[in-house]
């Protein structure tokens, strides 16, 4: 009611300010969804590796196993949020019309992502790095940037899409 | 002295919304604010913004932090001099009830 009063009687010489969430700062690169999905894979062959040892001890076992999954859980989100800022803030209606599936790559992600928070399986994991492969291959060609894929060189030593810079 | 600002973005969820007034007095001596102070500033680079005071440095420059989970802070915006703050809130008009 206020809030209406002032907006009628005075609305138009009140300054804004800003509480944006971006500055924008217009640093965006897909290094850090990578390394996150990357590292999915390898918390769930840790998590496979203990489970095949017998434990020592139950309260050690508990532990990483308890750590691994809060770090599968937390990587996983990383990667929905990288993309979600890359898709919304940085892809706009050229990229689009020149990448029409980039909608539809973002969606598979976010709905793998899902599913590598909520269960255990690799080949969920492996998809989640094959899309975002796919999704830095998208970002760096809107740039005109070339792409190589290599095996990254250290565990779960899987392909990586690199910038050739 | 006093002054109404109107909140554009949501960086400072949910203390402030997007479209919310805010009356705020002005500041001469911004050192004597307490951090946790929602101050409106004048950034040398990004213009007018609301954003809290969270405290300052040995230089007397300003760190600053958004509510929201998302906002800017003081990593993204640099190293701002004090005097860039003109005012501090004193309470927020919303937009919805």
């Amino acid at each position: 009611m206020i809030h209406q009063f002032i907006e009628k009687v005075a609305g138009d010489s009140i300054d804004d300010v800003a509480a944006h969430c971006d500055v924008p700062c217009a640093i965006y690169d897909p290094a850090p969804l990578l390394i996150s999905a990357l590292t999915v894979v390898r918390m769930i062959d840790i998590m496979e590796e203990l489970e095949s040892h017998k434990p020592d001890s139950n309260i050690a076992y508990q532990n990483t196993m308890a750590r691994c999954v809060a770090q599968k859980e937390e990587h996983a989100e990383d990667v929905k949020h990288e993309v979600r800022v890359i898709w919304g803030d940085y892809l706009k209606a050229p990229q689009f019309e020149k990448f029409p599936n980039a909608h539809e790559l973002v969606h598979n992600i976010m709905l793998t992502g899902s599913k590598c928070k909520q269960g255990v399986s690799r080949d969920d994991a492996l998809k989640l790095v094959e899309l975002c492969n796919e999704f830095a291959e998208l970002f760096w060609a809107t740039k005109g940037v070339e792409t190589k894929r290599a095996v990254c060189p250290y565990k779960p030593s899987l392909e990586t899409v690199y910038p050739v810079l | 002295m006093i002054r109404l600002f109107r909140v554009s973005g949501r960086s400072m969820l949910p203390t402030l919304e997007d479209g919310d007034f805010f009356l705020a007095l002005a500041v001469r001596n911004p050192l004597s604010l307490k951090p946790g102070t929602v101050v409106r500033l004048i950034h040398p680079h990004f213009g007018p913004m609301v954003k809290r005071l969270s405290g300052y440095d040995q230089h007397h420059h300003i760190l600053l932090s958004s509510d929201g989970q998302t906002g800017a802070d003081s990593a993204d915006l640099g190293t701002i001099p004090a005097q860039a703050i003109t005012h501090r809130m004193l309470f927020r008009i919303p937009r919805r009830r």
